[in-house]
Parts: C-alpha cells; structure tokens; sequence
C-alpha cells in the first residue's frame, strides 16, 4: 500500500472541474471523482467542485490525465 | 429467496410488498432526515469513504474487518437489489408518486447529472425543493416512468432498487458502469452493496446463432462465448439478473428462470 503513485491535483489551478471534466473523462480506469467543497443546504447550491483521487490503487501511470488537462494541475509520481 | 425476502417479504419478493413503500414506514426512524442528507451530501460522503476503503484495500486483517463493517453498514442503511425490466413494471404499479432525479452517481464519478434515476413515493417537493440543485425536478406517472425505464432498456442500463434505511424503498436506479454501487462490488469488489437478482439468465442454445451481439453488453462479465457449441453462455454465478442480454438478443434465445432453480447460487 505504501508503494503506490501519488496523484495530486492542484485545486487552484484547476478552476471549476464542471466545465472542462477532462481527467473525468479520459482516465481509462477512472481514478477521479469530483465532490462540491461547500455543501447542499436549503437555498445553497452545491459550490466549488473539486477533482478528488478516489481510487488512487487503480491508477496505472498512463499519463492521460497529465497530457489532457488544459491548466496543467495534475502531477503524478512514481512508485 | 434472498435475505431480505425472508426478512421483509414474508417469503415472497420484498420489494413487491406494498408496506416497503408506506408512508407510516417513511416517518419512522428518522427516514426523512437520512434520505434528506444522503441525497444532499451524496458526492462528498461517497467520495470520502471510497477514499477510505481504498486506502486499506491492500491490509489484508485491518481490510476484512472493514469489509464486514461497512457492509453490515450497507445493509441496514442504504441497499439495493437488482431488478430485470418486468418486475421494475410491477414495482412502478405500486406507486403513487413517482419523481425523476438527477443521478448523483455519475455526478461523482462523471461530473454529469443526467435525469436517469426514480424516487420513489417520496414527496420531494417538500423535502428537496428548498435545495437549488433539485429545485426543477419532475413529476412524472407511471406510464411515463415505465416508457423511460424501457428506454434505459434499449440503452444497456441495469435497473435496481435501493432502501433508505432498510426496508423502506425509496429509489429505483438505471445504471450504466459510472454506477457507484457497480464500481463497488463488480468492479473494484470493495464491498458488497446490493443483491443479485431473483432470476438468473439461461441460453437457449437451440435458438441462439451465435452472433455475439449480447456479449458485450454484460456489465457483470457473466456472458462468454463458448467455442466448442460456437453459441453465447451464462456462467450463472457471475450473472447478476439484470436482463440487459436478453434485450438484445434478435433471437430471444434468453429466458430469465428462478435463481433458486440452481443449487448454492450466490445473491
């Protein structure tokens, strides 16, 4: 378990995941989930959706991710 | 007869008894306030605990553990079962509101809420009305209910029923594979999170001419081809239930039979 590639994303650069879901779309063994940061509440919108690593032991290293993010927010690591 | 049928349905199919469905079972135990946060805080919770579990998959004593727990969890919160196209019929004959909602697992996975699942007798314009992101929801009858669950059909989408705090029914899905549940116990099998069908697929090898278009369209990877009959084959412990091959068989070489036909099937 410890030997595992770190997957980070770098929520400022990201932006709003909801317009561009390109690492959504494109991992092959969709590693990403997106989650809102500021929850539902009566009369509150779901607010300031992130890109989360959900299934981070599923990543594969094959760099879909990195290549077709336009602001270059995700970096990977190797094991 | 699963768990549950036992347990809920007196013997028979528990999401067939009209009392899973009552309104004296939705005020009880707090249901409204659960499906209320289960519903408006879906992505980040799920997020969170898939997170978790993934994390301890690969600890071998520490993830048993877990896996017992969180299904334990599962099954008296929220569990579903898998249900082929013409119980799904008989299920929507029992309701008397049904509300068409966005989906909020592939709003995790996906980033996208297509309006692909059902509430179920719950009166949402109360409850989820005040929230923004469910404010333009739809109340749809029972025959527009049924055309849409034929048209998820003719789309390859498995159909399953979900409890909000067992045995109260409140949520009939249409899953494809950005499903949570499936991605749970199909493919990642973290944990078990819904029951198999009642019934199990059989090819009818006099009928079927082999000509694979079923093959690919099993989630649940229960459909081979079998080289020495050059004919399509259910490995009736992997199969689900769901009936999506025998949509799509031009030959309607698939029947559903009982799943207690089998001997030690699995639910």
């Amino acid at each position: 378990m410890f030997r595992r590639r770190r997957i980070k994303v770098d929520h400022q650069a990201c932006g709003n995941p909801l317009e561009c879901r390109a690492c959504l779309d494109h991992c092959p063994e969709s590693v990403f989930g997106t989650h809102p940061r500021r929850r539902r509440a009566p009369g509150i919108k779901a607010q300031d959706w992130i890109i989360d690593v959900v299934f981070a032991s599923r990543c594969t290293g094959c760099m879909e991710c990195v290549s077709f993010c336009p602001h270059q927010a995700i970096s990977i690591r190797g094991r | 007869m699963c768990e549950f049928c036992v347990q809920h349905g007196e013997g028979k199919k528990w999401y067939l008894e009209m009392k899973n469905y009552s309104r004296e079972l939705l005020a009880k135990d707090g249901r409204l306030a659960y499906i209320e946060d289960t519903r408006a805080h879906f992505e980040a919770t799920h997020s969170r605990w898939l997170t978790a579990l993934d994390t301890v998959r690969d600890i071998p004593l520490v993830y048993s553990f877990v896996r017992r727990m969180a299904t334990r969890h599962q099954k008296s919160g929220h569990w579903g079962q898998i249900l082929p196209v013409e119980d799904v019929e008989l299920v929507l004959d029992l309701q008397d509101s049904i509300v068409r909602l966005p989906c909020l697992c592939r709003s995790l996975l996906k980033g996208r809420t297509p309006r692909y699942c059902l509430g179920l007798g719950v009166d949402t314009s109360g409850m989820l009305g005040q929230y923004p992101d469910y404010a333009d929801f739809e109340v749809i009858d029972k025959n527009e209910a049924k055309q849409l669950v034929h048209e998820c059909d003719a789309e390859g989408l498995v159909h399953s029923v979900w409890t909000f705090k067992t045995p109260y029914i409140g949520g009939l899905c249409n899953c494809g594979e950005d499903c949570v549940a499936h991605r749970v116990q199909v493919k990642e099998n973290l944990l078990q999170t819904m029951f198999r069908a009642e019934v199990v697929g059989v090819v009818n090898f006099d009928l079927c001419n082999g000509c694979k278009e079923c093959i690919p369209k099993c989630r649940f990877g229960a459909l081979g081809f079998s080289l020495a009959k050059g004919k399509a084959a259910i490995a009736a412990m992997k199969c689900y239930g769901c009936g999506v091959c025998r949509a799509f068989c031009s030959q309607e070489a698939i029947s559903m039979v009982p799943r207690t036909d089998f001997k030690n099937l699995p639910w």
